[in-house]
């Protein structure tokens, strides 16, 4: 599974270089300068980076670091006995692999729906929607806690960007059209 | 010379907004320092909205200030739970633990946010020092010679990767520097891979991909994975102001070690690629090293907590000059910081000394300001702030994400910079889960249109033979070394333990 992983990010990178090298030979002299100089060694490079990735057998897992036992490690070195850290507590850790996959999709679906909210609704309409059921069914906080935090978010983002830094936010593609309907 | 640098330091404390400007950002990043799951970097990223319309000092200062101080609170979970936030702090954590648990939580505190104060402020007087020395160099270097340090950057930054991950931060720079292509060509004015589509005339935003690769990923893997908290009571840890004060006594006591370890960690910091841990690492290795009781180190001895403290916060000065003047970021969070600065209008390199000495030595002075307003506000707050290290930071996820997807609009206005995060965020968090570094990125992309103008420039005056200059010859040399440092590395994965641990 990691190995897919590994090479594809590599297979991702070469197909990112070698189309735009090939699309890079449309342009005229001056222009494809750069993105050939760039994308040929990219090119190169990502051939070199897959043969080595082929080279690691396969089945063998990139270890994850674990940087507080190295930096253990490490110390007993420098001072010449163990060394111990103490150690967080991690909230709402995911159960298993599974658990972690759900997470993945449901946190991807939150941002993707929040980017899609201000697209089409713009951010004010979508900014407390997307705390609030961030907060609510996510975070696991409380009705209260969540819709006080909205409130008070909401407010301040508005306060900060609009009010204070003069910012005019998107108000989104469907938004104007909404409200039109409603004015008849 | 001295009229600029005293002139920089009346602008900046004479002018209130200013200030409160620096009082702000000193504030918030202490508070980002200390919250679990913001890095550094993470904070600039988020920051760069804020600066938006800013003047360009100002802007500058304030991103500079939250940067510098970040490690400033970051030890604070390390001293009193024993849990480092990262490398940096994890040195400390071998002495600043164990002081804590003989019920020195307040002397080691004490003596650790002193220390990063005077290493901070030690860090800024080794650039200014090395201002002079450097400006013949700096003005030395020809179009030919920046498009070569481009190329270096990406090297140094791809190495900073470290183990096998060489050619994989090689090409993440090269994707970067890729990228940096689309747009106008400024030579043949071709909209290269923009089609019809306008709002890539311009190129890609740097923000919207800063914010892509380094916040969304963070927050999704949050998300994912879930907070991490000090597992230990604030209870088990009192202390006393009393305490502290015996603390900020001991770095005056042991001036000669801050001194020294000052020094190093800002030279360190010059050293692009090195890696944030490394001045740490070898500072407690220098304080073990010269002590005449290293047998005290790991049981609570106060050099131990000064020695990493003062390098750690002296290099961030270090890592600017490289920064600044060769527009060769010293670490990951400077590259994050020079895209900021290249927003405000700040364009690293030779000019940095002819014409923007001015704002070179204002941000030098941020730096000693900032250190010194942290250090006072830290010493009596450092109670409160412990608190943030209980914080569950999943809480945290959907105000950064929207703080992101704000960033990501208000740098051009255009809504289509929101499907450019989306592509990126998804490239950034692939990149994430399989293990290949992101900073390399940045520079490639900040580095990519500056290499561009110098290559064609370096073309049309020497032709190829531009490659044949001695300096560019060096930077040759150098590009070619650091390869085959790394690779020598790839096949030895703990030499440069080795290396930090002997020295």
């Amino acid at each position: 599974m990691i190995m897919i992983q590994r090479q594809s990010m590599t297979v991702f990178m070469l197909a990112v270089f070698s189309i735009m090298v090939v699309i890079a030979f449309s342009y005229p002299e001056g222009a494809r300068f750069m993105p050939l100089t760039v994308g040929i060694p990219g090119i190169l490079l990502c051939c070199l980076q897959i043969a080595l990735d082929f080279r690691k057998k396969v089945g063998v897992q990139d270890e994850e670091k674990d940087e507080i036992h190295e930096a253990e490690l490490k110390a007993a070195k420098l001072v010449g006995h163990n060394v111990e850290f103490g150690h967080a507590a991690v909230i709402d850790a995911p159960k298993d692999q599974k658990e972690e996959a759900r997470r993945e999709l449901i946190t991807w679906g939150y941002f993707l729906g929040f980017l899609s909210g201000v697209l089409l609704f713009g951010f004010w309409a979508s900014i407390p929607i997307f705390l609030l059921s961030f907060l609510k069914e996510r975070a696991g906080a409380t009705w209260t806690k969540s819709i006080t935090l909205t409130c008070i978010a909401s407010v301040a983002f508005y306060f900060i960007f609009a009010k204070g830094l003069g910012v005019s936010l998107y108000t989104g593609l469907l938004t104007g059209l909404i409200l039109d309907r409603i004015a008849g | 010379m001295f009229d600029v640098m005293f002139g920089a330091l009346g602008a900046l404390v004479t002018n209130p907004q200013t200030m409160g400007l620096m009082l702000v950002a000193v504030m918030i990043g202490l508070i980002v320092g200390a919250t679990p799951g913001i890095g550094g970097r993470l904070s600039i990223a988020l920051a760069i909205p804020f600066v938006f319309g800013m003047d360009m000092t100002q802007g500058a200062v304030f991103l500079l200030c939250m940067h510098a101080v970040n490690g400033t609170s970051g030890q604070i979970s390390s001293i009193m739970f024993g849990v480092p936030g990262d490398g940096d702090d994890a040195a400390t954590t071998i002495d600043g633990y164990p002081m804590a648990k003989k019920g020195e939580a307040g002397r080691a505190l004490g003596a650790s946010i002193t220390a990063s104060g005077v290493g901070g402020i030690i860090g800024a007087i080794v650039f200014a020092v090395m201002i002079p020395v450097l400006e013949p160099i700096v003005l030395a270097f020809s179009p030919a010679e920046f498009f070569l340090l481009a190329i270096l950057g990406i090297t140094f930054i791809a190495f900073l990767a470290g183990g096998d991950n060489i050619f994989k931060g090689m090409i993440v720079g090269l994707f970067g520097m890729m990228l940096a292509t689309i747009g106008m060509d400024p030579q043949t004015g071709t909209a290269r891979y923009a089609g019809d589509y306008l709002f890539l005339w311009d190129g890609v935003s740097l923000v919207t991909c800063v914010l892509a690769l380094f916040a969304v990923p963070e927050m999704i893997t949050l998300a994912v994975k879930g907070g991490s908290i000090a597992a230990i009571s604030m209870e088990n840890v009192k202390f006393s102001y009393k305490q502290i004060f015996q603390g900020v006594m001991e770095v005056p006591r042991h001036w000669f070690l801050a001194l020294r370890t000052s020094i190093i960690g800002a030279m360190i910091g010059m050293v692009p690629g090195l890696g944030g841990s490394a001045a740490a690492w070898l500072c407690y290795g220098h304080a073990v090293q010269t002590s005449k009781h290293p047998e005290r180190f790991g049981h609570g001895a106060v050099e131990g907590v000064i020695a990493p403290e003062t390098a750690s916060n002296a290099k961030e000065g270090g890592s600017l000059l490289p920064t600044l003047f060769f527009g060769i970021p010293g670490s990951s969070g400077m590259a994050v910081m020079m895209g900021a600065f290249l927003i405000l209008g700040i364009q690293p390199g030779p000019a940095m000394i002819t014409k923007h000495l001015d704002l070179v030595w204002t941000l030098i002075w941020a730096l000693v300001v900032g250190n010194l307003i942290a250090v006072s506000f830290l010493l009596f707050i450092t109670r409160w702030v412990a608190v943030l290290t209980f914080i569950n930071a999943t809480m945290l996820v959907p105000f950064i994400v929207v703080l992101v997807v704000i960033g990501a609009y208000v740098n051009e206005g255009q809504w289509e910079n929101l499907l450019i995060l989306l592509a990126m965020s998804c490239v950034g968090y692939a990149m994430l889960r399989a293990n290949w570094p992101r900073a390399p990125f940045v520079i490639g992309l900040v580095l990519g249109r500056i290499a561009e103008e110098s290559l064609h420039k370096a073309l049309d005056l020497w032709g190829m033979a531009f490659f044949t200059r001695p300096i560019s010859l060096v930077l040759i040399a150098m590009i070619i070394a650091t390869i085959a440092l790394a690779i020598y590395r790839s096949r030895k994965p703990n030499a440069l333990d080795h290396m930090q641990v002997s020295a």
